[in-house]
């Protein structure tokens, strides 16, 4: 019998570190806020494995809620085009 | 629990044992063949029987059974009494009737029952003889009847994202505002009551994703009205969840509990203020609630205004625009994704409302003069409310009331400007929610309350 717990913690570090390699190598920094966020929320979810739930909603409100925004602000505020243009994705 | 009506995880647990059991019946028969074809006496599928009512088992098809139960009561039931209320609501604000596709439109229905009150509206003409909940009914149907658009331009992957994003953060909500003392999904029974000790914090949790998925829609529709609703929503539910955070701080500095069961407890019992070192004075008739400590005053203030604006309601609408920005970061969502991004909104705020009756207006417990106190016989010296109606009752009527203020408030005052509302944000109620954490601090500090 496999504990669950175990199972649980492969599940969600495997999500974790594949969602922090597409962090790095996603080509659209949007997509890497995306995925920054999901790592972050599946930290989220191993610190509730440890039952450090403080800890886990802190992580949530903290870093999966404001720092993907804030970071999206920064890209759209400082890149000079924002979207892609339509006859350059054509 | 006292006066709770629905006990959801006994409920649920019931109808997953029916349900295994059922499951069970045809893996029986087969076993009761196998006997009379000779095989051994308890049978050779008897551990997969036992398996499958057993208990492990039946506890995990219970949780999954409760998960389906409240997202069903909040979205079936709530959802579409709250988009009624409102489409009525503003009507006779309006001065005019709303609509009225009900029961009572059914020329079937009126023949067979005759002039029943409310249903049948005999006095009334032909074309106003509803009530007109049906119609929230028939947008549901019309939306999921429509096709499903993606534009070419969009980026595909993060387009279907962002709904889902959306819908299961509010979802979320949800699991973390409990019902009443029996009907929640995430705590723990503790010496015999529900606790569930972080639940504000991860109801505010549960907010602060939703702002994510907005910008993320408005980003990857690539239209620039989606991304200039999403870059406003973005803007304005940031600035305005720091305020709606320091405004509960002030409450729970208060109330020394994050545990919204904790919260209601201490807001079912009767009003009593702490003077200093002259003591304790208790006034008759009155219930506990927050509302009435004058200390919390300014938080109550801020909290209402920034749950508007966490739920996009009209006086903060602005990243939805429909004049200037056609719906805003909306825009290119069809059919019932955009009954999803759109629909959900009324979900925060019911959440919201959730919220603030149970952080201000004692949450499920009835008002005091509702309640009667016998004396504990478990427990000497204490009393024990007994509520005339159940518990979901007072709740679902607060959520509703408050939902009406929210109309109410909506449909009465003109839409904040963009470059007003972060001034209003930052510059006023921030300053505020600091000064109400400071004022709590104080009458914490020297037990005012």
């Amino acid at each position: 019998m496999v504990e669950l717990e175990l199972v649980t913690f492969v599940i969600l570090s495997t999500i974790e570190v594949g969602a922090a390699l597409m962090t790095v190598s996603a080509k659209k920094l949007v997509h890497n806020v995306f995925w920054l966020a999901i790592t972050l929320i599946t930290i989220a979810g191993i610190y509730l494995l440890f039952l450090a739930e403080f800890v886990a909603w802190i992580q949530i409100i903290v870093y999966a809620g404001a720092v993907p925004v804030l970071f999206l602000f920064g890209i759209m505020l400082t890149r000079r085009k924002i979207m892609e243009e339509p006859h350059e994705s054509q | 629990m006292t006066g709770a009506l629905i006990d959801l995880f006994g409920w649920s647990y019931a109808l997953a044992s029916f349900v295994l059991w059922l499951v069970s019946l045809p893996i029986a028969l087969v076993n009761w063949v196998a006997m009379q074809t000779g095989a051994a006496s308890p049978g050779p599928l008897a551990g997969l029987i036992g398996w499958v009512t057993g208990p492990g088992l039946t506890g995990f098809v219970a949780v999954i059974v409760a998960v389906n139960i409240l997202l069903l009561w909040a979205t079936l039931l709530h959802l579409l009494t709250v988009m009624w209320i409102e489409r009525k609501m503003y009507s006779r604000l309006q001065d005019r009737r709303g609509i009225m596709i009900g029961l009572g439109s059914s020329d079937i229905l009126r023949r067979t029952l005759g002039p029943i009150p409310l249903l049948g509206r005999p006095f009334r003409k032909p074309s106003h003889l509803g009530t007109g909940f049906l119609q929230t009914v028939a947008d549901g149907v019309k939306l999921f009847q429509k096709e499903v658009i993606t534009p070419t331009n969009a980026d595909r992957w993060m387009f279907h994202a962002a709904p889902v994003i959306i819908a299961s953060s509010t979802l979320f909500l949800f699991v973390a505002i409990p019902w009443s003392d029996g009907f929640w999904l995430m705590g723990s029974m503790r010496d015999g009551v529900p606790v569930n000790p972080w639940g504000i914090l991860v109801i505010l949790g549960a907010f602060s994703v939703a702002p994510l998925g907005i910008l993320i829609a408005g980003w990857a529709s690539n239209n620039k009205y989606t991304l200039l609703g999403g870059m406003r929503a973005a803007a304005q539910l940031m600035s305005y969840e720091i305020p709606l955070l320091l405004s509960i701080i002030a409450l729970v500095v208060l109330a020394g509990t994050l545990d919204p069961f904790q919260l209601v407890r201490n807001q079912s019992q009767p009003l009593t203020f702490g003077l200093g070192p002259l003591g304790r004075i208790q006034v008759p008739f009155l219930p506990n609630w927050y509302i009435f400590n004058p200390v919390l005053w300014i938080a109550f203030v801020v909290l209402f205004v920034t749950v508007i604006a966490e739920a996009e309601r009209i006086p903060f609408d602005i990243p939805e625009a429909e004049a200037e920005l056609v719906e805003g970061w909306t825009t290119e969502y069809s059919g019932m994704r955009f009954g999803l991004v759109f629909g959900f909104k009324w979900l925060r705020a019911i959440a919201g409302a959730a919220l603030i009756a149970i952080l201000f207006f004692g949450g499920w417990s009835g008002p005091v003069f509702t309640t009667v106190w016998t004396p504990n016989l478990a427990a000497p010296g204490t009393q024990y409310p007994i509520p005339i109606l159940p518990q979901e009752f007072w709740f679902t009527v607060k959520i509703y009331v408050i939902f009406i203020v929210f109309v109410w408030i909506g449909w009465s005052v003109p839409r904040i400007r963009i470059d007003q509302i972060l001034n209003l944000g930052w510059k006023t109620l921030i300053p505020l929610s600091i000064l109400s954490i400071l004022l709590a601090t104080l009458a914490r500090g020297f037990r005012w309350f």
